[in-house]
């Protein structure tokens, strides 16, 4: 009957990934990731590292077909 | 290595065949219907986004900004991790509204066509940069694969026309955007299949071919720190924000993007898997440029940076890798340009042609399908010949990536009127159209002049204008900062200072999903047929009929639909189907201008709360906190009202059905579907003609009603009650409007059954108490008849005697006959059995009823005196009304002594017929007055009595639509007055009318 608490926490998970995004790409610490001596690969792991939580999320979304 | 031009061509030729035959299969049907719709194709056709700027730009990007390149691909990231709160909701209202295009979508949201025509504008001019990159980078590409450095205009024709050619056949093959294209679909995820597996081979040939495996190359970069330095140094001072924003509205606002994520998107679901594994496809197509750029700087080929791609692949011993990341070049280029191209059609054909020239002035046998399909067909071919015009004129040493990331800054411009679009209600046109011909204004003197100036395009009149867009530092930010500041503070200061009309208050609601008023007005054809006449007179008979037909199968409605609110869905989905043919704007104008509706009506309740709980339940699962809990409160309440074990219908003031519980579906045979948002007049015998009978009566109450229904008789009571109308109160009348009517139904069939099975056994005791009586009265007779026989036979020879005793013998036998008679029919009567209603004398029933109760012991030592007016006429059961006076007569008999007088008088008094049955016995005591008329109370004397007989008289009576009174003095007498109502005929006509209704005769 009530709105599903699942549905609400994965919009807080979004949003809260979303920040973490923007403080790991468009901070001081971009100043960190992409210091000289950093190996190559780096910035992939940290992108890659990205792709995994939003798989994570993605994966316990609810099958709500209201929402479209 | 190096290759001739007629090999890379055959290449070419033979890679595009495949991709026609690829596409031809997919639309035939020849590969499987799950490929098409299997989440990976989706996401492999987003992958559009990497062109030949992401196929050869990557490097030359790398080379000059470092790991900025990789901007273009996170800022997407970022974009596809805001799915549920970005990109649903624009897939919602894309497939809602059948919006084909992003012009459509602000065409929509803003109802103005000005701004469909600006967007669409804004995006030729922003995209036609970026087709012509296409068209350079593949001839360039031939350039560094043939080592000739001519340009190759008349291959770049070709790959132009071949392309004409595929987006016409697969992109083009329906008149309308709303309609999938699944051959285009696997078609597009194929080339991204071919555009990453080429660029990983090159990568992995510039790991293991170039260094001979990751082990040298870490070494090779640790004898070249320098090579690892200019990668990151740029993220630390260059526009690493300003590109992530750029790519960030890019993901989602270029036209391919539009088309590819929301046009095209066959299954919702897909979205979610994209969400995650189209970043991925991204960072595996970006995995390898590093390593082919190190090994670009390494061998140092003769290509710039922006063909290290290729270049290194002709240090190879096998042409086999060249070909393919040739093949994969194309792939990039040609996707693009084929999905832009149709992305743009679109728009201009809603925005730009269909508006100039709708209704097209044609004869009526017109196929207007076919005049838009060959519409958007030219349009097609219009634009990618421009792109390769534009291709012709620009100068050609302008990075890939400059080209590209002007159309980016282009597409930037959207993002304010997108946020106001999903969350700022507030937003006007005139907000969006000034803050877009601002930041568009911007974006023109910032970039594109300087461009068309370093190309020798620009007259040399003009060329203190390009001063503005010349700065140092870093120019992309420069131009991304003051376009979108610019068009933001226009965009939100307009908004704030002017207000939006009717109809955009009314879409930004659709778009917020905050709409929760069904549109007003009631059509007024009065079916499909009628819509398709009314249709046709603008858009021609055959679309018409296509497209009523197409809406009914949408709603799943017969053509023969008639409900009112069925219709205004109908005409909903009509514009919204309209909506994907001609856009929003010329789809609303035909509708309205067509399927025109009565604004005056107010909107049929059944409609509203029809439309409310639909809206409700589409958007439960973004409710939150208040709205979430009374939405919890309603569906409680709605929840009672449906499992109230009493038949509920609510009725609107136009009389349509808003409500039918469970149990009215249980006692009808009838679910709600079949009855919700019908007017009352139409549902099935014998419910149409009962509840219309009730609503037209003054009575709120109906009781003991006989219904045929299903084959066997039912009794019901009927309740009914005026809702008011919560939503407000009626001005001129100064009293709340009417929200309808509950009717309540209660099923008294069982107890009806066991009434009547009660009140026989009253009768059969009635019957016992009589029968000592019957038997002494019957005796009598008898013994007379016996005596008059004996002396028959002993006087035999006086014929006069003879003749005279057997008269009397006859007379007595007659006295016998009406007396069996008398009983035989009292206890016949009311059993389950139904009398038909009929006018009798009220006299006669008394006197009938007299007679009876003198049979019985107590009966006989009353003096009963009937004075009932002789010609008073009573409709109805004969028969109940003499068990009623021999009940009440009965009683009276009990109460009194012998020798007392029983008077029964009637007289009509205007209304009424009123009766007294009056004894002047011992009376009943004050207390007892208010339970006589209750079951099984008696005052008499165990055995004696039932208690059965002053309730069956209360019954009886009020089946008459009378009313039993008592008055009564202990030690007086007691009068029982019936009033029965003389207008009884009338009443009892309408509802023997409703009854008939009721069984179909």
């Amino acid at each position: 009957m009530a709105l599903s608490p699942q549905n609400e926490r994965q919009l807080d998970r979004v949003i809260l990934l979303f920040l973490l995004a923007l403080f790991l790409l468009v901070s001081p610490l971009l100043d960190w990731w992409a210091a000289d001596g950093n190996p190559w690969y780096l910035p992939y792991l940290i992108w890659l590292g990205l792709i995994v939580a939003l798989y994570r999320l993605q994966g316990r979304t609810p099958q709500d077909h209201h929402d479209l | 290595m190096t290759f001739d031009l007629w090999q890379l061509f055959l290449a070419g030729v033979g890679y595009l065949l495949l991709l026609f035959l690829i596409a031809y299969a997919a639309e035939r049907g020849w590969l499987p219907t799950k490929l098409a719709r299997h989440p990976l194709t989706y996401t492999l056709s987003l992958g559009v986004y990497a062109t030949s700027w992401s196929f050869y730009g990557s490097v030359g990007f790398a080379q000059a900004q470092g790991y900025n390149f990789l901007t273009i691909y996170l800022g997407v990231t970022l974009a596809f991790l805001l799915t549920p709160v970005l990109l649903k909701p624009i897939l919602r209202l894309t497939r809602e509204y059948q919006l084909a295009s992003l012009a459509d979508v602000f065409a929509f949201r803003y109802q103005s066509q000005l701004a469909g025509v600006l967007v669409t504008l804004f995006m030729l001019a922003g995209i036609l940069p970026y087709l012509a990159l296409q068209v350079r980078a593949v001839t360039e590409s031939l350039q560094v694969l043939t080592q000739d450095t001519t340009p190759q205009l008349f291959l770049a024709l070709g790959f132009c026309l071949t392309l004409i050619l595929f987006a016409v056949l697969f992109g083009a093959r329906h008149s309308s955007a709303r309609e999938k294209h699944e051959g285009l679909v696997v078609a597009i995820a194929f080339e991204s299949l071919i555009k990453l597996l080429a660029l990983l081979a090159v990568g992995l040939f510039a790991v293991y071919g170039v260094f001979g495996g990751f082990g040298d190359m870490e070494t090779w970069l640790a004898a070249h720190p320098e090579a690892l330095n200019r990668l990151y140094q740029p993220v630390r001072e260059g526009p690493w924000a300003t590109l992530l924003l750029l790519a960030f509205a890019a993901a989602f606002l270029l036209p391919r993007q539009f088309h590819m994520t929301f046009t095209e998107n066959i299954e919702p679901r897909t979205l979610n898997f994209a969400a995650w594994a189209f970043p991925l496809f991204l960072l595996l197509l970006n995995l390898a440029i590093p390593p082919i750029l190190w090994a670009g700087q390494h061998l140092t080929p003769q290509a710039s940076p922006d063909y290290y791609v290729l270049g290194i692949t002709l240090f190879g011993n096998s042409p086999i890798l060249p070909v393919l990341t040739f093949l994969g070049g194309v792939s990039a280029a040609s996707a693009m340009m084929i999905v832009e191209t149709l992305a743009l059609a679109s728009m201009c054909m809603n925005h730009l042609v269909l508006p100039a020239s709708f209704p097209p002035r044609l004869s009526p046998d017109t196929d207007i399908y076919r005049w838009l399909l060959w519409g958007r067909r030219v349009l097609i071919t219009i634009i990618i010949l421009a792109g390769y015009g534009f291709y012709l004129l620009l100068e050609h040493n302008q990075g890939l990536v400059q080209l590209g990331l002007i159309s980016f800054v282009a597409v930037a411009q959207f993002l304010p009127g997108i946020i106001g679009l999903l969350y700022w209600r507030r937003a006007t046109r005139l907000g969006f159209i000034s803050g877009l011909l601002g930041g568009g204004t911007v974006w023109a003197v910032l970039l594109v002049l300087p461009l068309l100036e370093r190309s020798g395009i620009l007259p040399a009149s003009l060329g203190w204008l390009t001063g503005w867009g010349q700065v140092e530092g870093q120019p992309w930010s420069h131009a991304t900062f003051w376009t979108l500041a610019v068009n933001g503070l226009l965009f939100a200061g307009i908004s704030l200072i002017t207000r939006a009309s009717e109809d955009e208050q009314e879409a930004a609601r659709a778009c917020c999903k905050e709409s929760m008023t069904p549109p007003t007005g009631v059509p007024l054809a009065i079916s499909p047929a009628q819509f398709k006449e009314q249709l046709a007179q603008i858009t021609g008979a055959e679309m018409a009929e296509r497209e009523v037909a197409q809406a009914l199968a949408d709603l799943g409605l017969e053509a023969d639909e008639e409900r009112q609110t069925e219709l205004r869905r109908l005409r909903e989905r009509i514009e919204r189907n309209l909506s994907g043919l001609v856009g929003p704007l010329l789809a609303r104008m035909i509708v309205d201008e067509r399927l025109r509706t009565d604004t005056t009506t107010r909107n049929a309740l059944a409609a509203s709360v029809r439309f409310v709980e639909q809206r409700l339940e589409e958007s439960r699962s973004q409710l939150r906190g208040l709205a979430a809990e009374l939405d919890n409160l309603r569906r409680y309440h709605r929840q009672v009202l449906l499992d109230l074990p009493l038949g509920v219908c609510a009725v609107s003031p136009e009389l349509e059905v808003i409500s039918w519980n469970q149990a009215m579906a249980a006692l009808s045979g009838l679910e709600d579907y079949q009855t919700v948002g019908r007017p009352l007049r139409e549902l099935p015998d014998p419910w149409a003609g009962l509840f219309n009978g009730f609503l037209r009566t003054q009575d709120r109450h109906l009781r003991k009603v006989k219904v045929n229904s299903e084959g066997r008789a039912r009794v019901f009571n009927l309740h009914k009650a005026a809702i008011e109308d919560p939503a407000g109160i009626d001005a001129a009348l100064r009293r709340p409007h009417s929200g309808g009517t509950v009717i309540l139904i209660e099923d008294l069939t069982d107890l009806h059954m066991l009434e009547s099975e009660l009140a026989h056994s009253e009768r059969l005791a009635s019957i016992g108490r009589l029968a000592a009586g019957v038997a002494h009265e019957i005796g009598n007779p008898v013994t007379g008849i016996a005596c008059l026989a004996q002396n028959v036979l002993y006087d035999k020879g006086d014929p006069a005697f003879v003749e005279e005793s057997i008269e009397q013998i006859l007379e007595q036998t007659r006295r016998i006959t009406n007396i069996v008679h008398s009983l035989v029919s009292f206890s016949h009567s009311g059993t389950a059995v139904d009398h038909t209603p009929a006018p009798f004398n009220l006299h006669a029933c008394i006197e009938d009823a007299m007679r009876l109760v003198r049979l019985s012991q107590a009966g006989k030592q009353i003096e009963f005196s009937n004075r009932c007016e002789a010609d008073l006429v009573l409709h109805g059961d004969h028969q109940r009304m003499i068990q009623v006076f021999v009940n009440l007569l009965t009683n009276a008999c009990d109460a009194s002594q012998p020798g007392d007088r029983v008077i029964v008088n009637g007289r009509n008094d205007g209304n009424f017929i009123e009766v007294v049955v009056t004894d002047y016995g011992r009376g009943i005591a004050e207390e007892l007055q208010d339970q006589v008329f209750e079951p099984f109370f008696t005052t008499k004397q165990p055995g004696e009595g039932t208690g059965l007989g002053l309730p069956m008289v209360y019954n009886i009576v009020a089946e008459h639509a009378g009313s039993v009174t008592l008055r009564s003095r202990p030690g007086e007498g007691t009068s029982v007055i019936l009033r029965l109502p003389v207008s009884r005929y009338e009443i009892r006509g309408t509802r023997d009318e409703e009854k008939k209704e009721g069984i179909g005769e």
